[in-house]
């Protein structure tokens, strides 16, 4: 069996742990030093894009179209939509009016009335 | 043919039988080989390592199975080529490499410390493994099995001490998939519910730049200062570079996939083939085992008392059940330390911030096994 020399193994040892706790402390530094940079570069070139180099020049106004640019923007499908929206807008108010009506509160409420009623609405109109 | 003949030929078939040669050691490492076979299929023990582990153990101990005895033998070419040349251990770093995301350490470095605190364990247990009777190679071998990193195990026992490869890779492997196990009554004990329950910063987002920029950065100080265990950290480094640089994914991808379960298959096999009768069956092992579990425990000790040393200087405080995340199985000891977060407060979610000391501890254990290397090679 060998000798050991306890002093030797002890004091290496320790020198070794504390050892570990530098290379990574120093690992530490220079991920922080690394980050610093790396978000200071990202933060110059974000500046630069958002600020171009050189002012631009005005650009030449486009001629103006004499046609009517709200109606021009839209399209046949949503006049189609916004036209419908008001029908059926006006269609509710209408059925309201009848069905829930402050006139018909007195009206049973029974389910199978109140769907004849607005049966024969239907039909009527 | 004369009747002695006859008998001469019938010997000679039956003593080629290994069923003659058999003893009870047989027996006993088969029994050993089959309950790691268990613990990895029914228990689900690190079944990617014990299971090839237990078949190994299990086949080499069939008596005159040339698997080790000659230079050729099939099992004798694993463990010569993977890892008395050193070649698997690296070759899993590389793989875990690319599968590493070193986000959460750039974003916190000061977790780093955690890190190095808690390969406290290395240490002490190295003294105590040397007050048993081990030459000061072999306590080293044993002592960084609290490391919790099977391939730096694997790395260092090769260096040092060969022969006790089998049991200190298999006590370090059944080790790391006993942390859920093994660390929640230490940390409980350790802290207070007040501590449990402290709730940390977001981490900041770290740009594809600094991610790309940590493998050089940590390779070149590492290498630079402890050059002894530049195979291994060259190669983690390497496969972080492949795979956050996002240029060569089908590499990152064969480095993190297909190589790495193919040497996976041939480490289990080698280190199985290592544990026969005559070497698993002594005091040495079972001692390794008993020394295994006390070195987990104060590296998670050692964990723990460093995130709550840091506590006293840091104006952020930090939950100290990360500290247990300082040992490094990636990334059991993150989701533990996660686990218990929820338990004492279900809204604070701390894996992200684990994984920071978790990462470290991989380097730490890595750092802790090249200054063994170097001071005892």
């Amino acid at each position: 069996m060998e000798t050991v020399d306890w002093g030797y193994v002890l004091s290496t040892l320790a020198i070794r742990y504390i050892a570990i706790f530098m290379v990574l402390t120093l690992l530490i530094i220079l991920l922080t030093v690394n980050g610093a940079i790396v978000s200071k570069l990202t933060a110059i070139k974000a500046k630069k894009k958002e600020r171009p180099a050189t002012p631009k020049k005005p650009e030449k106004e486009a001629p103006v179209s004499p046609r009517n640019p709200t109606t021009d923007q839209i399209t046949p499908e949503t006049l189609a939509a916004i036209g419908l929206a008001i029908n059926l807008y006006q269609n509710q108010q209408m059925n309201q009016k009848t069905i829930l009506d402050e006139s018909n509160r007195n009206v049973s409420e029974d389910q199978w009335r109140l769907a004849g009623r607005q049966a024969q609405w239907n039909k009527r109109r | 043919m004369g009747i002695e003949e006859f008998f001469q030929i019938f010997q000679n078939i039956v003593f080629q039988m290994g069923i003659v040669h058999l003893t009870l050691g047989h027996v006993v490492m088969w029994a050993v080989g089959l309950l790691f076979i268990w613990l990895a299929i029914a228990k689900e023990f690190e079944p990617l390592l014990l299971l090839p582990i237990g078949f190994g153990i299990f086949i080499v101990n069939f008596p005159l199975a040339p698997l080790m005895d000659t230079p050729h033998a099939l099992l004798r070419v694993f463990y010569h080529y993977g890892l008395e040349w050193e070649i698997i251990p690296c070759v899993i770093f590389l793989g875990l490499g690319a599968m590493t995301d070193f986000g959460p350490l750039i974003a916190n470095p000061k977790t780093m410390i955690i890190g190095a605190g808690a390969q406290l364990g290395v240490f002490v247990t190295f003294i105590g493994t040397v007050a048993f009777g081990f030459t000061l190679k072999e306590a080293s071998s044993v002592s960084i099995i609290g490391g919790a990193d099977g391939p730096t195990t694997v790395f260092l026992t090769m260096a040092l001490a060969p022969h006790l490869l089998g049991a200190n890779a298999l006590a370090a492997y059944s080790y790391m998939a006993m942390v859920p196990l093994i660390q929640p009554p230490i940390v409980r004990a350790l802290t207070s519910k007040k501590e449990r329950r402290i709730r940390m910063k977001q981490l900041r987002p770290v740009s594809r730049l600094e991610k790309i920029l940590f493998p050089i950065i940590a390779f070149t100080l590492i290498g630079l200062l402890i050059p002894t265990i530049i195979p291994l950290m060259s190669m983690m480094m390497l496969g972080n570079l492949m795979r956050e640089s996002g240029v060569v994914n089908r590499l990152a991808d064969t480095a993190k996939n297909a190589l790495m379960n193919m040497v996976t298959i041939f480490l289990g096999l080698a280190v199985g083939a290592t544990m026969t009768s005559e070497n698993f069956l002594s005091p040495k092992p079972l001692l390794i085992f008993g020394f295994g579990i006390v070195d987990f425990a104060i590296c998670t000790m050692g964990g723990v008392l460093t995130a709550k040393i840091m506590n006293l200087f840091l104006k952020d405080k930090i939950n100290p059940l990360i500290g247990s995340a300082g040992v490094s199985a990636v990334p059991m000891a993150a989701r533990v330390s996660q686990k218990m977060a929820a338990a004492e407060d279900p809204e604070n979610h701390l894996l992200m911030q684990a994984m920071g000391p978790n990462l470290a501890g991989v380097i730490g254990s890595a750092a802790a096994a090249g200054f063994l290397i170097a001071m005892f090679r």
